[in-house]
């Protein structure tokens, strides 16, 4: 298994706030890692930071190397989507492509060509007259078609509507991602993208909350639907949360043991948003 | 190399006034040229008490090739002022609108190094706008040459005609050196206005000529010397002096024009090519100071786009 980032204890502050407070995580090969947090949370400043974007104290090694001294090196392997509408406004599709097949070693320009000929995207448009959502697909068709190691994404598709927002995560499953590619995702709708992750890190406040696969999340963490009669002997066993929902009580429980939440009701696992509310409540708390 | 060229190609693209604004000023001397061999010509069909062959026929060859190199002159010079301003205006923009537009995020996502990227702006304007600025002078000029010429012919005199390729290849000559001069003695104002242009967050016109006007004052209030706003104004328009010949023997004069009712006086020296002199330029401090200063303010620039966050 390659290890692709590696941060150890990671901080950065603006004055007195704590953007990263000694974060410690590592992103593998071939995995879809999505880096999930409130605003504010330190997401983006945590990527900024693998990107070599911004200053940092602490550890943190990309491809093996440190972004803050062999950034433009390490950019040959990553590709990053920061945001919608920052494409340049003035530059027309086609020289778009031109460019990045100029300055881009591993860009394959016919990949980006046929991937947009199935977009609306005109060739001779201004990035600047295109729709929110078109530039998102020339974006998304740039970066399809560099060979990149490790792909980061910003909240790609905010402002998007729900068609483009499925559309894109559809399109980076089905045509990029491979084994050994690996994506890097922060969003707060979480529920978009909570079915194509392989890992989720929750952070809050600058702080690690959570850090696993989502298959040791479903071993980990259980909901329980419960009978109202019930909801005592659950709220006994140390739930993380408690939430009615349609007259029964729902129990979100961590570590709990199996035989004893089968006696209480209706077992599944839980989702990746109802999750991430109870850790974050659990750490106000 | 070729990511430099594609980055300057980029420039270009973006930064349209690079090559319109000179074309326009151009292609504005051609018109008034035009008109004006147009009003030769009606003069001379008209012939009142105009002695218009007179007036031809006192041409030789040497004033012929002189009124070309006059006129071509003062087209350089005007082309040279607009270039000035869209330099200015270019380095002031460059790496400030890709902050403000955020789209600095999209060019950092690309395998480029920071300094290539200030290299390619600095590029841009030493090199490819000057270049940009002699095409359209080069295209311009030759317009003009020809409808003067032919007006001229149709006046009574082929002196113009005849006398206008060498005096033209002549005037390109001196342009280029001029041009390429010029860039040299100006590095270290482009490498501060790419600071300036990589550093301000707002006002960036206001940030590159508020520290100079400060250093002036202040030393003035604090010392009552004017050493600064010397220095500055030596690098402002000190290049020529210093490009140019000072020796009086080849500053011959050959041609004068002298009307008593406006008061003109105009110097040609034989040769345009005479008065170029890079000995002295190359030699002098000023030169190499000037390029020791612009690489540190182009450190500066490559520093700050790559550590400044503000996206």
């Amino acid at each position: 298994m390659t290890t692709l980032v590696k941060a150890s204890g990671l901080s950065k502050s603006y004055g007195t706030v704590k953007a990263l407070d000694q974060a410690s995580f590592e992103i593998h090969q071939g995995r879809i890692v999505g880096l999930i947090g409130p605003n504010g949370a330190g997401k983006t400043t945590a990527l900024k930071a693998v990107l070599g974007l911004t200053s940092f104290e602490g550890k943190l090694e990309v491809l093996g190397l440190d972004p803050r001294r062999e950034r433009h090196r390490i950019m040959q392997d990553v590709c990053f989507i920061a945001d919608v509408a920052v494409l340049p406004k003035w530059l027309r599709v086609r020289k778009a492509l031109d460019l990045v097949d100029r300055l881009h070693p591993r860009f394959e320009r016919s990949r980006a060509e046929d991937f947009l000929s199935r977009t609306t995207v005109r060739m001779d448009s201004k990035i600047g007259q295109l729709s929110k959502g078109m530039v998102t697909q020339l974006h998304l068709a740039l970066v399809m078609a560099i060979e990149a190691r490790l792909l980061v994404l910003d909240e790609p598709t905010l402002g998007l509507d729900i068609l483009f927002r499925k559309e894109f995560y559809k399109t980076l499953l089905n045509d990029y991602f491979d084994e050994n590619r690996t994506i890097l995702v922060t969003t707060h709708q979480v529920e978009e993208i909570e079915n194509i992750l392989t890992d989720v890190i929750f952070i809050d406040r600058g702080r690690l909350v959570l850090d696993e696969s989502m298959d040791s999340i479903a071993d980990r963490f259980v909901e329980v639907s419960v009978k109202p009669d019930r909801a005592e002997a659950a709220r006994q066993l140390g739930p993380l949360s408690e939430q009615e929902m349609f007259g029964r009580r729902v129990f979100l429980f961590e570590n709990g043991n199996a035989e004893q939440l089968r006696d209480l009701g209706e077992m599944r696992t839980p989702g990746i948003a109802d999750l991430f509310v109870a850790k974050i409540k659990e750490r106000s708390a | 190399m070729s990511t430099i060229i594609a980055l300057v190609r980029r420039e270009l693209w973006e930064h349209r006034a690079i090559v319109f604004a000179p074309a326009i000023f151009g292609a504005l001397f051609v018109l008034v040229n035009l008109l004006a061999a147009v009003g030769i010509v009606k003069i001379q069909i008209e012939a009142g008490d105009v002695d218009l062959a007179g007036v031809v026929g006192s041409l030789d060859a040497l004033k012929a090739g002189a009124l070309v190199q006059l006129g071509l002159a003062l087209v350089a010079v005007w082309l040279n002022i607009v270039m000035v301003l869209v330099t200015l205006f270019y380095l002031l923009d460059c790496l400030y609108a890709e902050r403000k537009d955020r789209s600095i995020l999209f060019w950092k996502s690309l395998p480029l190094s920071d300094a290539s990227v200030v290299a390619s702006k600095l590029c841009t304007a030493a090199l490819a706008i000057p270049l940009a600025t002699l095409v359209v002078f080069v295209a311009a000029g030759l317009c003009m040459y020809l409808i003067t010429g032919t007006a001229i012919q149709f006046a009574g005199s082929s002196l113009v005609l005849s006398a206008g390729p060498l005096a033209f290849a002549e005037t390109v000559a001196f342009h280029l050196y001029a041009l390429a001069v010029q860039s040299l003695w100006y590095l270290p104002l482009f490498c501060w206005l790419l600071l300036v242009s990589a550093w301000s967050r707002r006002a960036v016109l206001l940030w590159a000529l508020l520290p100079p006007i400060a250093v002036i004052v202040v030393e003035q209030i604090a010392l009552g010397t004017k050493h600064f706003a010397t220095l500055l104004q030596e690098r402002l328009i000190g290049v020529y002096p210093l490009a140019f010949t000072d020796d009086p023997a080849r500053q011959q004069l050959v041609w004068r024009y002298e009307d008593e009712h406006a008061d003109v006086d105009l110097q040609f020296s034989e040769g345009l090519l005479e008065l170029v002199d890079p000995g002295r330029i190359l030699g002098s401090p000023g030169l190499w100071g000037g390029i020791l200063v612009a690489a540190l303010f182009f450190a500066a620039a490559v520093w700050t786009r790559r550590y400044r966050d503000d996206t």
